[in-house]
């Protein structure tokens, strides 16, 4: 028998943490049982940013109500917490609150320099009990490595707009601006002061973008810039005339088109008016001048905005997509074929553009579409992430998701993908963990794609958003996700927990079953998302386990819950003293959860000699479970 | 083939993903319920699940110098998009029966002649349109291969793929999933022909032989029986002149008991936790035994 667990189901041990440091969160629930009988309440707690650097000053705005009619005094205290047990004391001050007032504490700290994911809770505290107590979760980077930490999310029915100023709405912390030049591989520096993008016919003014930057970096939001090895609109036509040794031709002798025909009334027009499609012409990035003018522009454009980073919507290089039926030539009519050299010849070019770029702007991030390594291009590709500040989207977008003939419409299948796109990074040579992106879903709102009702009994998608999240979770990937509330579960999880997905020192465990098994009387998968990471003489393994959805296909319809994966035990065989091995579980919070934050519960395991059995809490969706043994500097 | 289900009088359960099905028993006449609960088996050595099935693992041996000619829908191990999909008839295609909707492929086999084979498949494309699949030989890299770039539509074909070295002995010639063939394309053969030798033409050389494991052990997951009053095993089963051995345990595999075909179990504390044990043992004739949809119907204790 389960003897410990049992003993653990109803008592203090079994009430969730919240999302917090674990010695403090301890210390807490010996109080909590007086935890319903206050007035106080901690209304909110505001850090300033949801990204910080390292050494920042940072603030938080907490705010308490004192909801009763008599007065109340206490203690605040507040605590930073970080990885999964370590936490620091921020502040500890007398607060007296007067009946039915608000009162609003400032904390200050600085966030030094341990990188990934934290929490800051805020208690009350009356003598010894805590009355209230809430949290609020950010990252803080390296700046040479920030990108790390990055994620999108554009939030849904009650998030999208409240997300503008306040990032914790969905724990977005990167604005990629698509498209936003007059042409997206030559002038991306545009001297106009308006202008109509020459790619997704956004009307862009300059004050303004400059000033949302400003101000969404002021709260902590990272922003990106975006170019394509194709021109665009007017100002990129005039760009091929004004070099026509520059840009590939077709066999007529035509500037060759990326993406259909061009229309000459379009491209007489001003850069101010909209336009009817994108006229893309292709540079000739086998011309060293041509790459050394893209890593020039590229820079020139971190100059003005000051991005952050810069998206390449697939690799600057020698590859010749889109419509080559009449064939490509150089300016002079040499033929560009599709495979002899092309590999070599694309990864001396984004080699030559990326040397450019960090020659001035060493700690902006650079991520690419499409880059993951494989062949065509495996050369190219990883010399894209041969680099640090670096990562590669896996471009999946929710209608493609929505589409049965959709290679990943089956969540398995998305799983694969997923997983596929992982191991391609660990298998390549010569690259060092480069971030994994994947996106962008629900590129179109789901209230256009199914009835009111339907989108109503949907809870905006929560369902099929958080089994998406989980897949995520699972494979360290950082989302480009849109359009629903129910991805904030999964990016306040990886905003939390950050160090414990995304760090590098996060490794793979290949074929875990020789160590580790997963018993569930539901389906489960769990066998490809199992990690370690090693280093103060101890050891976590970590388990991500998805609760498998109800139905095979990826349905954004589905209006109700998957029954959570209940008597799920995790048998572990330790190599260390089984005594001191230590095991929680982890989870997102869920649809109605009172208190929306993740939780973290320290779990009692049954031994048998060096093994270890531990039944999980039950699940929705996504558990983590990291199991952690003092090891002594011994490696398994 | 001859099919039969163990304890008839249980329900079908189709696919990995299938949720919990719950059955009021109106014939009980009290409020107990019934709930399946989908057994699934641990990765194993000899054995593979294909098209649902799970039966032994079976690998083509190439004989002498011959090309290996692989019938897609006797691959190793196939995976289609959905639980619900089967190889599709087609009177063009060879045996008659092709794939559609390839998720996922895998291929063992044993090359007696080292040297550098060239790939080609029989495919059939619905609609103009650029078709690609990944594939990899071994632990070599993943790539991607260009099957059609708006060609020929609704007639089978013979498409060139990678040159592959191969060493004599084992190989693993996997399209992981998921392959690129989701969108209906159809895929009748697999031919890995000595590089240099001419394009097949019609139906392809001669399918060579597939050879199927021994026997193979498999374990399922464990269950708990907490909510659980009693169960009894339910399965399809094609034993094909082979057999299939089902034991149990309730002490986390530390002792087996043999199964009673068609038995309800009672449920006690000392049997909080079950497992299985699966044996599949070939035919004198090589072939495989095979089984599907094994599940356990239990009736539930009343909730609490």
């Amino acid at each position: 028998m389960n003897t410990n667990m049992r003993s653990c189901i109803g008592s203090r041990q079994w009430r969730p943490m919240l999302g917090s440091g674990l010695t403090f969160i301890a210390a807490l629930r010996l109080a909590l049982p007086a935890f319903a009988q206050t007035s106080v309440t901690i209304e909110s707690v505001k850090p300033n940013k949801i990204l910080y650097l390292f050494n920042e000053q940072a603030t938080a705005n907490i705010t308490l109500k004192n909801g009763g009619t008599s007065e109340q005094k206490g203690r605040l205290a507040v605590r930073e917490a970080w990885d999964l047990t370590e936490s620091r004391e921020i502040m500890s001050a007398p607060v007296t609150l007067q009946p039915q007032e608000t009162k609003t504490v400032k904390a200050e700290w600085n966030t030094g320099s341990i990188m990934y994911g934290r929490s800051l809770t805020a208690a009350f505290v009356q003598g010894s009990k805590v009355v209230a107590v809430k949290s609020e979760f950010y990252q803080v980077a390296d700046p040479k490595e920030w990108f790390r930490c990055f994620m999108i999310n554009g939030g849904g029915k009650e998030t999208s707009e409240a997300s503008k100023t306040n990032p914790f709405a969905t724990y977005h912390n990167y604005d990629n601006h698509f498209c936003y030049a007059l042409s997206a591989f030559s002038n991306l520096a545009p001297q106009e002061d308006e202008w109509v993008s020459g790619q997704a016919r956004y009307y862009i003014r300059k004050k303004e973008l400059l000033a949302n930057i400003q101000a969404r970096r002021e709260l902590g939001v990272r922003s990106g810039g975006y170019t394509i090895g194709a021109t665009g609109g007017p100002a990129g036509y005039e760009f091929a005339r004004q070099h026509p040794d520059w840009m590939l031709r077709d066999k007529k002798g035509a500037f060759l088109t990326y993406a259909g025909p061009v229309s000459p009334t379009d491209v007489a027009k001003k850069t101010n008016e909209h336009l009817q499609g994108w006229y893309a012409l292709v540079p000739d990035l086998g011309n060293p001048e041509v790459v050394r003018f893209a890593g020039e522009e590229v820079v020139r454009a971190f100059e003005m905005f000051d991005w952050d980073a810069m998206f390449f919507d697939g690799l600057y290089g020698v590859h010749l997509e889109g419509n080559t039926a009449l064939g490509a030539f150089t300016w002079d009519g040499k033929p560009v074929t599709r495979e002899e050299g092309t590999d070599k010849l694309s990864a001396q070019c984004v080699g030559a553009v990326r040397d450019i770029i960090r020659a001035s702007c060493p700690n902006v991030a650079l991520w690419y579409n499409g880059s993951t390594p494989r062949a065509p291009l495996l050369e190219a590709r990883i010399v894209s992430l041969q680099d640090t500040n670096v990562g590669t989207l896996h471009e999946i977008q929710g209608a493609q998701m929505a589409n049965k003939n959709f290679y990943g419409h089956h969540w398995r299948s998305l799983y694969e993908i997923y997983m596929n796109e992982r191991n391609a990074l660990l298998k390549a040579k010569g690259i060092d963990d480069p971030v994994l992106a994947s996106g962008y879903t629900y590129n179109l709102d789901p209230r256009n794609m199914m009835t009111k009702e339907e989108y109503e009994a949907s809870r905006d998608t929560w369902t099929t958003a958080n089994h998406l999240g989980a897949l995520m979770l699972t494979a360290r990937i950082h989302p480009c996700v849109l359009a629903s509330d129910g991805f904030r579960p999964t990016t306040q999880f990886m905003t939390r927990y950050s160090a414990l997905l995304w760090a590098r020192d996060v490794k793979w465990v290949k074929e875990p079953w020789k160590i580790i098994n997963v018993e569930s009387n539901r389906e489960v998968w769990w066998e490809e998302g199992v990690y370690t990471r090693e280093g103060r003489g101890r050891r976590d393994t970590i388990l991500n386990i998805i609760n498998s959805p109800d139905g095979e296909a990826f349905d954004l319809k589905v209006a109700k819950d998957p029954d959570p994966a209940k008597n799920v035990e995790v048998e572990f065989t330790t190599t260390a003293d089984p005594r001191k091995v230590r095991i929680w579980a982890l989870q997102p919070y869920g649809y109605g959860s009172k208190a929306k934050e993740p939780t973290a519960v320290e779990l009692k395991p049954e031994r048998d000699a060096k093994q270890l059995i531990v039944e999980l809490p039950p699940f929705t969706y996504y558990t983590m479970v990291v199991l952690r043994e003092e090891t002594g500097g011994k490696t398994r | 083939m001859k099919r039969s289900r163990i304890a008839v009088g249980g329900w079908r359960i189709v696919g990995l993903q299938v949720a919990l099905i719950m059955v009021t028993s109106a014939l009980r006449g009290d409020n107990e319920t019934t709930k399946t609960f989908p057994l699934r088996f641990k990765p194993n050595e000899t054995s593979v699940k294909s098209l649902g099935w799970v039966q032994l693992k079976s690998h083509y041996r190439q004989r002498g110098q011959e090309p290996v000619t692989i019938e897609a829908e006797v691959s190793t191990r196939v995976q289609l998009a959905s639980s619900d999909m089967t190889p599709t008839e087609d009177v063009e295609a060879s045996g008659g029966l092709c794939l559609r909707y390839v998720n996922e492929l895998d291929n063992e086999l044993w090359m007696e002649t080292p040297g550098e084979y060239q790939a080609w498949y029989r495919a059939n494309f619905p609609l103009a349109g650029s078709w690609n699949h990944h594939e990899q030989m071994d632990e070599g890299a993943l790539t991607t291969v260009q099957d059609s770039n708006f060609g020929p539509i609704k007639q089978w074909l013979w498409v060139k793929g990678p040159v592959y070295t191969l060493t004599q002995g084992a190989h693993r010639y996997l399209w992981p999933a998921p392959t690129a063939w989701c969108g209906g394309a159809g895929l009748d053969r697999i031919v890995l022909a000595p590089a240099g030798a001419p394009e097949p033409t019609g139906m392809g050389p001669t399918t060579t032989p597939s050879v199927a494991a021994d026997r193979a052990e498999l374990f399922t997951n464990r269950l708990r029986l907490d909510e659980m009053l009693t169960w009894r095993l339910t399965l399809d089963q094609e034993l094909n002149g082979g057999k299939v051995e089902v034991h149990y345990s309730h002490d986390r595999g530390k002792t087996w008991k043999t199964l009673s075909p068609g038995k309800t179990y009672t449920v006690s504390p000392k049997t909080r936790r079950l497992s299985f044990r699966v044996q599949l043992i070939r035919s004198q004739d090589g072939t495989s035994p095979r089984i599907r949809n094994m599940a356990l119907a239990a009736t539930l204790r009343p909730s609490e």
